[in-house]
């Protein structure tokens, strides 16, 4: 192997992302100046591209995965293991393979957590604005969850606002309210019933506020407001958009960030 | 129909069912076949759902494929003693591979980057098993090399000269010497 005097342990070190910031620094370097070594990266780089591709198409068969979930559903240590190799059809018969099936996904589904199957059954019960409530709740709680609340980390919001437009083609009203103590933290990309939609999220005291902007086309939110296991939600529109906040605040103090987000809106449509 | 399914069990799928993908790539990386690599596996989830109270947390995805590890190499040991290589032998085997092959030629990326799928697993399948398992570890299941170490219960230089001598092999294996070429 040429790699032009760099060490060979090094350089696999280098294409598997284990170097730290230091050695990642000196690689490039000696990459850019040694053309065997960026040739030997390059052979190394499409053999792993080679590799990755015939391992996405390396899936378990069905039929092995549906086996191993039946073994996860025998009743007790007792019963028969699920023999090694079951023809395929008639030992369980039609109807029992999929119903084994279905009930392996609802105990992983039940092992991931009890919030995500409450949330399944109300989401097939609600109906319209208030559906559209719900779901955003459960948007900002999960962004809460999640590592962090947002994709984008900013407090400007000319940072904020490009990113939608870049990533989502959408471009929202990102306001400026630290007049008001309220200071832009970042945005997110949501997707609410299947349309890509920019979330802005924003801080009042220890409170996060996620303002989500939908199509008004699709979701024709009159103004309303809503609240979902101890979270408010309120609605209103303006323009394209049909806009959403969410928070834990209380009540009246998500109604004051929305009449503040409004005219900090109006003024800055009048100002462009 | 209500059934009561007992706690291991349930344990068992939510550490298991999830890496399905992970230790079949593993199992066909190391048998070569598709029979045998579900039988491996079958095996692999047997011995979970036996061993699942010495599950302790930590990796499910590491835990797991070390089993499927063992369950691969007593399968193997079964159907082809001859072709298991033990650790402590890969040395021999590199050398013997080294012996095997000049010094590396020039080849294009884009010739190594359309390898398709049967030249990939026959360049794979020609590697003694410890350079074999270490590509599968690493490419196939993307596991670091702590990971690989531990899983392998190797130290981590030997994880990396493994995987340097086995890429080198690789890519000697997918792209021939060009004609006229003479070893330096």
């Amino acid at each position: 192997m040429n790699t032009g005097g760099f060490d060979d342990q090094l350089l696999q070190a280098a294409l598997d992302g284990e170097l730290d910031a230091r050695g990642t620094l000196d690689f490039e370097r000696a990459r850019a100046a040694n053309p065997a070594l960026a040739a030997e990266y390059e052979r190394l780089a499409a053999l792993r591209g080679a590799l990755r591709n015939r391992a996405e198409n390396l899936r378990a068969p069905e039929s092995l995965r549906e086996k191993i979930a039946a073994m996860a559903m025998a009743e007790n240590e007792s019963a028969p293991a699920v023999p090694l190799s079951p023809p395929r059809s008639n030992v369980l018969g039609f109807g029992a393979r999929p119903r084994m099936v279905l009930a392996a996904s609802l105990l992983c589904a039940a092992a991931l957590g009890g919030v995500a199957t409450s949330v399944i059954s109300r989401q097939a019960t609600r109906q319209g604005p208030d559906r559209i409530a719900m779901l955003l709740v459960d948007d900002h709680r999960r962004a809460l969850l999640a590592a962090s609340p947002i994709d984008v980390e900013s407090s400007d919001r000319h940072t904020v606002k490009p990113w939608f437009d870049a990533r989502l083609a959408l471009s929202p009203n990102v306001v400026d309210l630290s007049a008001k103590g309220v200071t832009l933290v970042g945005g997110r990309a949501e997707v609410v019933d299947g349309a890509p939609a920019p979330a802005m999220v924003y801080r009042e005291r220890e409170h996060l506020i996620s303002v989500t902007a939908l199509p008004a086309a699709r979701f024709d939110a009159l103004a309303s407001t809503d609240s979902v296991n101890g979270y408010n939600a309120i609605a209103w529109r303006d323009g394209a958009f049909a806009y959403w906040a969410v928070s834990d605040l209380p009540r009246a103090d998500l109604e004051t960030f929305v009449a503040d987000f409004k005219t900090a809106e109006a003024a800055g449509e009048a100002s462009r | 129909m209500a059934r009561l399914i007992d706690p291991s069990r349930q344990l068992f799928a939510s550490v298991v069912l999830p890496h399905l993908d992970s230790a079949y790539r593993l199992a066909r990386g190391l048998a070569g076949g598709a029979a045998d690599a579900e039988d491996i596996v079958q095996d692999a989830c047997l011995r979970a759902l036996k061993g699942i109270d010495g599950y302790a947390g930590g990796s499910a995805r590491a835990w797991f494929l070390t089993i499927t590890r063992n369950a691969a190499f007593t399968h193997l040991a079964r159907k082809r003693p001859s072709s298991v290589l033990l650790a402590s032998n890969s040395e021999e085997a590199e050398l013997a591979m080294e012996a095997a092959a000049d010094d590396a030629p020039d080849a294009e990326a884009g010739l190594i980057a359309q390898a398709d799928a049967a030249t990939l697993d026959a360049a794979l399948d020609g590697l003694p098993p410890p350079f074999r398992e270490i590509i599968v570890l690493r490419e196939y299941n993307d596991l670091s090399y702590r990971e690989i170490a531990d899983i392998t219960k190797t130290p981590i230089g030997t994880v990396m000269s493994r995987l340097a001598r086995a890429r080198a092999l690789l890519l000697r294996a997918l792209a021939p010497e060009p004609l006229g070429r003479t070893a330096p």
